[in-house]
């Protein structure tokens, strides 16, 4: 097959998209870029070694994944019922478990300190009765990592499964599936990609999570200091230190990312073979 | 032959109901017995597909009842209501909808696992069941590498493997190219003869009325127009 | 660019400034010394720096000129509980208890430079849970009754709604935290910047710094 030849292979778009694309591709390359020129690669070494950027980078891991799970288990119900019961004021309970991702993060933080904080609205309650708190604990990190990280699954999976087509549950019905049984076998997988997709992103999302954190469950090595508070931090008195830490940070991303099978993200309900 | 007396024998299912639509009510007002194969046939828009859904309870009536083997499935004026799950029936659709991410074997095995049954109890029933269909190769393939055939004999594997009294067909044959199609109406009409239960069978297709049917009820605009047996001579149409 | 401890006092100080000279418009930026230190250095368009502690000042002066820089006022350390004190916080001993929950800033913000002196000097172990970006962060802490205490200026406790009162420290053991000011000489409106500077320093200044809990220089 001649090199024309296997150009038709793909939709061929017009000059001033890809154009406009590749501007786009250099745009979010630059900053990696000035960063890559910037760090002080002989402190690499040190930087990693040292314990604290181990205890950051653990935290940073075992908190944002929980609450990649956590946002799972309580987001895809949320998505299911958002998307298929038209309940009054619908449109208002979607909004308000969406809003955490239009506030900035700090807002978030206050909010759940004066709710679920030691002496909070709720918080007092756990306080007094289990001796339980989120704030300055590891558990108070995940809570407000799902606080700003879970609308983002809610959103991918709501909108992937109003465009599911409803027919594929109704057969499941008919051969004998209750509810629960054909949305996990016959539903889910058919969304397979937007769930990978909206579990990723909420991973992401709580990975880089700073601003709600810090002010819900405060910064101590070891149990609230996640990487992005350590990186933020370490700006004001060892800058060198900080972009070691970004550039470890961008890295741990983008494997993830990276990790994302192109397949993966394709539909499942078989129309492209 | 005497009439079949329908309305009275217990192992029957009586329709008598409404369904509102946008564009139409659905009045059905019949009963079918064990044995038979029912043709609807009628113009697009008629209500036939609705008609399945309400019996098959994926839609619910608005008015009157939907009663087999003596039991309410659906009653508008009181609360009963069968799920689809719970009912005894299972459906043939138009496009087949398989499930495209299991295989052929795990498609006709899911409705027993999703009734309780164990996985390799329902995988050896639905086995059996694809190769007295002759399509036993079919079972490790995905939908998407079947033929239009094999898909609509996997899809009626499928709703034959939880062996419902009432088996509904929505024009199974429709997406079938016309090449194919005297030898799957064969295949088809050989499988429900031996079925022996209820069958509902939707189509536009009159050699599918001929070959398969031995009563036909045409539907238009919401409303049954005629009712009658499929003799060797035919049957009139109105 | 002025340390955010200021923040109350020099927005009172920036509208007399403007009424008394209306063709100057002063621009506010608040933020942690350390940080705007660091903003300054690599860049950032500031006319005037005023800092809560003197080394911001030093760290400038490698890469760049200002005026000599002149303490515009002081201040002082303090502890800040819940209202009612519940947890009988009195004197900084009590922050080593088991019980209570100290809030203090990361390394490298002043105020936290200042509390390590101070718990040092008085041989306290503080039962630091957290280290907060600034001190706001340490206030929003105390007063939402997640830390039990902090030790934060003399000046923020002035104005803070009712969730929240000091507990002195004894001026034996106290800090005293010198704000220095000063213009910048790479500024482009350097008279205006010093002009700035000096009422700051004159008495109506003084004045409303002082209102704002901050002493006499």
């Amino acid at each position: 097959m001649t090199d024309a030849r296997s150009h038709r292979r793909h939709e061929r778009l017009p000059r001033t998209a890809v154009l406009l694309a590749a501007f786009t591709v250099v745009f979010f390359c630059l900053p990696f870029i000035g960063l890559l020129w910037r760090t002080p690669w002989t402190r690499l070494l040190d930087v990693f070694g040292d314990s604290t950027t181990r205890d950051a980078l653990w935290l940073s891991m075992r908190t944002s994944i929980t609450a990649a799970i956590v946002s799972v288990f309580l987001g895809v119900p949320l998505a299911w019922t958002l998307a298929s019961i038209p309940f009054r004021g619908r449109n208002i309970v979607r909004s308000l478990c969406l809003i955490s991702m239009v506030l900035p993060p700090v807002v978030g933080g206050i909010s759940l300190l004066f709710s679920l904080g030691r002496s909070g609205l709720f918080g007092r309650y756990l306080d007094d009765w289990f001796g339980f708190r989120f704030t300055f604990s590891s558990w108070g990190v995940v809570v407000a990592q799902v606080f700003v990280a879970l609308p983002f699954l809610v959103l991918t999976v709501e909108g992937a499964l109003r465009q599911a087509d409803p027919r594929f549950s109704e057969a499941a019905r008919s051969l004998g599936a209750n509810s629960w049984y054909a949305f996990r076998r016959v539903t889910l997988p058919s969304i397979r990609s937007a769930l990978i997709a909206g579990t990723v992103l909420a991973w992401a999302r709580a990975f880089g999570e700073f601003g709600a954190t810090i002010t819900f469950a405060g910064n101590y090595p070891g149990t609230t200091r996640t990487l992005s508070i350590a990186t933020y931090l370490s700006l004001e008195s060892d800058p060198g230190r900080a972009m070691v830490l970004s550039i470890m940070m961008i890295v741990i991303s983008f494997v993830v990312l990276v990790s994302l099978r192109d397949r993966w993200l394709s539909p499942t309900d078989g129309a492209r073979r | 032959m005497a009439e079949p007396d329908r309305r009275s024998s217990t192992m029957s299912l009586n329709l008598e109901f409404d369904v509102r639509r946008s564009s139409f009510t659905l009045h059905a007002k019949f009963d079918c017995v064990p044995g038979e194969t029912v043709a609807i046939i009628g113009p697009n828009g008629a209500g036939k597909t609705t008609l399945l859904k309400a019996i098959a309870g994926l839609v619910p009536v608005d008015d009157g009842s939907i009663r087999l083997d003596g039991v309410t499935l659906d009653r508008a004026s009181s609360d009963d209501f069968v799920e689809p799950d719970r009912r005894p029936i299972g459906m043939v659709f138009q496009d087949y909808l398989l499930f495209a991410h299991m295989t052929a074997l795990e498609n006709v095995a899911f409705g027993l696992r999703a009734r309780g049954e164990k996985v390799a109890e329902a995988r050896r029933r639905a086995k059996a069941l694809l190769e007295s269909m002759n399509i036993a190769d079919c079972a490790p393939l995905r939908p998407g590498s079947l033929s239009g055939g094999q898909q609509q004999r996997v899809a009626l594997a499928r709703a034959l493997a939880i062996e419902p009294r009432v088996l509904l067909l929505d024009e199974p044959l429709a997406a079938i190219d016309p090449a194919s199609r005297h030898e799957l109406r064969a295949n088809l009409s050989a499988q429900l003869r031996s079925f022996g239960r209820i069958v509902l069978l939707v189509t536009h297709d009159m050699d599918d009325v001929r070959a398969i049917a031995d009563r036909v009820i045409v539907l238009d605009s919401g409303r049954v127009v005629w009712d009658g047996p499929v003799t060797d001579d035919g049957w009139l149409p109105r | 660019m002025a340390a955010s401890s200021l923040t109350d006092a020099f927005e009172r100080i920036e509208a007399d400034f403007e009424s008394e000279n209306p063709d100057i418009d002063v621009v506010m930026v608040f933020g942690a010394s350390s940080t705007l230190a660091k903003q300054i250095v690599d860049g950032a368009k500031a006319d005037i720096f005023a800092s809560a502690d003197i080394t911001q000042f030093d760290e400038l002066s490698t890469s760049v000129t200002g005026d000599e820089p002149t303490i515009f006022a002081t201040n002082r350390l303090t502890i800040l509980v819940k209202s009612g004190n519940p947890k009988a916080i009195n004197g900084l001993d009590d922050l080593a208890r088991d019980d209570v929950l100290v809030a203090t800033a990361e390394e490298g913000v002043p105020i936290r430079t200042y509390t390590d002196r101070l718990l040092t000097a008085a041989g306290v172990t503080a039962n630091f849970v957290t280290f907060e970006a600034n001190v706001a962060g340490i206030v929003t802490k105390v007063s939402s009754g997640a830390a039990d205490a902090g030790i934060v200026y003399e000046s923020d406790v002035v104005g803070t709604e009712s969730s929240v009162q000091a507990v002195a420290i004894p001026a034996d053991v106290n800090i005293t935290a010198r704000y220095p000011i000063a213009a910048l000489t790479n500024s482009t409106h350097l008279t205006d910047a010093r002009r700035f500077v000096d009422y700051v320093t004159s008495t109506s200044g003084r004045a409303t710094l002082i209102d704002f809990g901050f002493g006499e220089p």
